[in-house]
């Protein structure tokens, strides 16, 4: 049985869509001057970003400044989002660009540092499943296979793991992941075949 | 048969292991000092940081006599390098908008011009906003004061450095 089948994105599509009409209506109301209102947004939202920047940089020290710096661009320039795409994707794009952007600044000044996995939730079956099949305590397995999936991910170029992230952990459409990188849905297809076909071969010991 | 015999005869893909992702997160007392960091942060972005020439411009003119204020200040461009005109690190908050300022800053911020005023920088609409919500005067004892934020309550002219009102 394949574990994949059987669980769900974060969020649907179709939830997105609903999100994003009550987007509009907090937009509408910012722009208005009920600035309070983003605040409604950053809890919303921050979770979301600061996982996507977290994947990208596998270093959390990093990722709450950049997701903060995120905010802050959309905040100063929420009177120029006139909704011709989803808040949700608009954010999302502030948000990769701006890690991006740092990435490539300090490409010679990498090292990671992890938030814990937290245990609980949809991926305890693939955990137990994975504990199973090692003599090792769990702790250690999984600092070891924590270490493993963030080195994997950092070994891809910069578009395929934004591309992976957006579509494996953070659950968004083929379509969604073309808004935010701002390229045809083709080249989402093709960079997240190649993507998956470098992990799976820097991965294989865990996919036996 | 037992669990662990089942879990041992099921396949993990690829999609499974990155699932694992998902639950590499902060704890929820991480998002308290979250919030508090970017509202610091974004109320510093708001306020106009001056150089240090514009400081030591500011200081001669008012205390030394004209003539020689304006031979000090030749003097003193000569003498130091451009890098010194740089922003400073300290955050200053001299003033808060009256009433009638804010009304203008509003026009002035719906055209997207940069207009530094009372030394709040305001570059777009949500600037004048944000302005306009946090740093609003409140009463005290020893006369007006104003309230940057969740900052602190500051009186006019106060520094602000990270968290500090000096």
């Amino acid at each position: 049985m394949n574990i994949s089948e059987t669980t769900t994105f974060i969020s649907t599509s179709e939830d997105r869509q609903l999100e994003a009409s009550e987007d509009v209506l907090l937009v509408q109301k910012i722009q208005a001057g009920d600035v309070a209102v983003f605040d409604v947004l950053i809890k919303k939202y921050r979770e979301r970003l600061y996982s996507v920047i977290y994947n990208l940089t596998s270093n959390r020290e990093d990722t709450a400044d950049l997701t903060q710096e995120a905010f802050i661009k959309a905040f100063r320039s929420i009177d120029k989002f006139k909704g011709k795409s989803s808040f949700f994707t608009w954010i999302y794009r502030i948000a990769v660009n701006t890690t991006i952007s740092h990435l490539k600044k300090n490409r010679f000044r990498r090292f990671f540092s992890f938030d814990a996995i937290q245990e609980e939730g949809a991926s305890s079956e693939v955990l137990d499943i994975l504990c199973s099949k090692v003599t090792s305590d769990k702790s250690t397995f999984l600092k070891e296979l924590q270490e493993k999936l963030n080195e994997a991910l950092q070994t891809l170029s910069l578009s395929h793991r934004t591309v992976i992230i957006l579509h494996e952990i953070e659950g968004l459409s083929h379509q969604e992941i073309a808004r935010v990188t701002d390229c045809s849905e083709g080249t989402v297809r093709s960079r997240l075949h190649y993507a998956k076909q470098q992990l799976q071969v820097l991965l294989k010991d865990y996919l036996k | 048969m037992n669990n662990l015999d089942k879990n041992s005869e099921k396949r993990l893909v690829l999609e499974d292991l990155l699932k694992i992702k998902r639950h590499e997160r902060p704890d929820e007392a991480f998002w308290d000092k979250f919030d508090q960091q970017l509202h610091e942060r974004t109320l510093k972005k708001l306020v106009y940081k001056p150089s240090l020439f514009s400081r030591l411009s500011h200081l001669f003119t008012i205390s030394m006599k004209p003539a020689l204020s304006v031979a000090a200040l030749a003097l003193f461009a000569f003498a130091i390098q451009p890098s010194f005109y740089s922003r400073t690190a300290s955050v200053m908050v001299h003033n808060a908008p009256s009433t009638h300022q804010v009304d203008t800053l509003a026009d002035l911020a719906s055209t997207k011009k940069n207009y530094v005023k009372n030394n709040i920088v305001i570059e777009s609409t949500s600037d004048y906003h944000y302005a306009n919500d946090l740093i609003s005067p409140i009463s005290s004892s020893n006369g007006v004061r104003y309230l940057a934020g969740n900052l602190a309550s500051v009186n006019l002219g106060s520094t602000i450095i990270g968290n500090t009102v000096y």
